[in-house]
């Protein structure tokens, strides 16, 4: 089979606090409203605000054996795998299943669901455990259960890099496209972690914007005043195709996935290199994959956690590769400042809402960058959409381990 | 039939979203899409709320054969 380098992208589904759907996200975006509040699933923990799905009530998506039987993020990522693949114009009833695989990265996956179950058995009540437990929350379910929902047969992975683990899946699938192996992989990433177990590890690491006065102001990406990251949830999916397949049943391409990079930094269990070593690798990894220099980037959709080490740490990683202030620096914004931070599912929903940039040549503000840190030092779009001509952007992340994914997207 | 066919039906119903249309005495949990481990998840729920044992009960079992296990389990007689 002939291989083509480029990897077309042509549906996007997306489930974030900003919204169900790929439209609501983008208009939530645009607008710059953090989604954080407080919420009740997190009452009496250290933390107690989070960005959440607004009513996602699954039962309006999935029958109820199906939600009976699955954990919240695998069914975030079965309904923006629905809409990836409605958007992407594909009937699973026409594709052929073995040419079709599924890759879903997932960081904690589900950790609350054990609580009970634990307490029976230290009580001795071992009958009490539940035979759902155990398929009900290890990772590899999210993609599971849309291979199953929608009858993929080819190569079906979970991807757990952490807070990267959305983009990797990418990586990943990218790969399988590249290769021949598939003609469509479903790809993105899928978090629940707004429950209390997660919250106050996070909590406890210093890790989470203590700011429980100001949730609406927590996460300051780049911004002087930043203190952590805000929970937040959801999913993102992408239709990854050969383009030789997208072509012959006449897909609308919104983009193309020209470059990837992924590297570690072997530096630290959960601190990142503080140069930015491992981001600055595997951005100009996926420079070179693409064939691109570092002028040709006109956006790049930031990890941007809000955290004092990832923000200085990544804007190092950037000033140096795109030489600011020498050269005209990339736009840079965080849509973690308005979705908050959804672990697994962060790089997936950002891949999304930067082929939307593409698309639409804006790029969407960073909600509170009101005092720029000086250290930092990046072109931070903030307050309102800016227009930008571009016709390639990154999108950035990094998990904790130091394992980073960084993708390339160009116009089609 | 007894409480105890009402306590599975609802169940069936309310977790499984099985339509009342489809339930009747002699249905067995096969036919109603459920499998063995749908079935240790019912005697684990069973078990939990109300106490009750469902025993020897198959996936090809009717629910009206589940029903008498639990009526048995209740009365504290012994199923074979």
């Amino acid at each position: 089979m002939t291989t083509e380098r480029d990897v077309a992208v042509t549906g996007l589904g997306l489930v974030t606090p900003a919204g169900i759907g790929a439209a609501a996200t983008w208009e939530g975006l645009g607008a710059g409203r953090p989604t954080a509040a407080t919420d009740a699933r997190l009452t009496g923990a250290p933390v107690d605000f989070a960005c959440a799905v607004p009513d996602f009530g699954p039962e309006r998506w999935l029958d109820r054996r199906l939600v009976m039987r699955t954990d919240l993020f695998v069914q975030m990522a079965l309904v923006a795998a629905q809409e990836a693949i409605d958007d992407a114009g594909l009937c699973p009833a026409e594709w052929d299943p073995a040419r079709v695989g599924v890759v879903i990265g997932v960081s904690t996956g589900s950790t609350e669901c054990w609580a009970p179950h634990i307490r029976s058995v230290d009580a001795g009540r071992h009958d009490e455990v539940s035979p759902f437990l155990l398929p009900r929350t290890v990772p590899n379910m999210a993609a599971a259960e849309i291979a199953i929902r929608f009858g993929a047969r080819g190569p079906g992975f979970c991807v757990s890099t952490a807070c990267a683990a959305g983009a990797s899946a990418i990586v990943v699938a990218r790969d399988l496209v590249r290769s021949g192996t598939c003609d469509i992989v479903v790809a993105g990433g899928s978090e629940a972690p707004v429950v209390p177990i997660t919250a106050t590890c996070f909590a406890q690491m210093g890790a989470l914007s203590r700011r429980t006065h100001d949730p609406a102001g927590a996460c300051r990406p780049f911004d002087g005043e930043r203190d952590g990251f805000v929970l937040g949830e959801g999913a993102g999916v992408l239709v990854l195709e050969r383009p030789a397949h997208a072509r012959g049943r006449r897909a609308v391409v919104r983009a193309r996935l020209t470059g990837c990079g992924a590297s570690s930094d072997a530096h630290h269990f959960t601190a990142p290199h503080p140069e930015g070593r491992g981001a600055e690798l595997a951005v100009r990894t996926a420079l070179a994959d693409a064939g691109l220099a570092p002028g040709d980037i006109g956006h790049v959709n930031a990890h941007g956690t809000g955290t004092v080490r990832n923000d200085l740490a990544e804007a190092r990683a950037l000033r140096r590769v795109f030489s600011v202030p020498s050269a005209v620096p990339p736009a840079v914004t965080s849509n973690k400042s308005v979705l908050g931070h959804a672990l697994g599912g962060a790089g997936a929903i950002e891949a999304a809402c930067t082929v939307l940039s593409l698309q639409h040549q804006v790029v969407p503000p960073t909600a509170n960058h009101e005092q720029p840190d000086p250290e930092c030092g990046l072109d931070v779009v903030t307050k309102a959409p800016r227009p930008v001509r571009m016709s390639a952007a990154l999108a950035n992340s990094f998990g904790f381990g130091g394992q980073n994914a960084v993708l390339l997207f160009e116009t089609p | 039939m007894t409480d105890a066919y009402q306590l599975i039906t609802d169940y069936l119903h309310d977790r499984f979203d099985v339509s009342p249309a489809e339930i009747t005495e002699h249905t067995t949990f096969d036919a109603l899409g459920l499998d063995s481990l749908d079935l240790a998840e019912i005697a684990v729920i069973l078990r939990k709320a109300h106490g009750l044992e469902l025993d020897g009960v198959r996936a090809a079992s009717t629910l009206r054969e589940a029903a008498c296990r639990l009526d048995e389990a209740r009365s504290g007689g012994t199923p074979a």
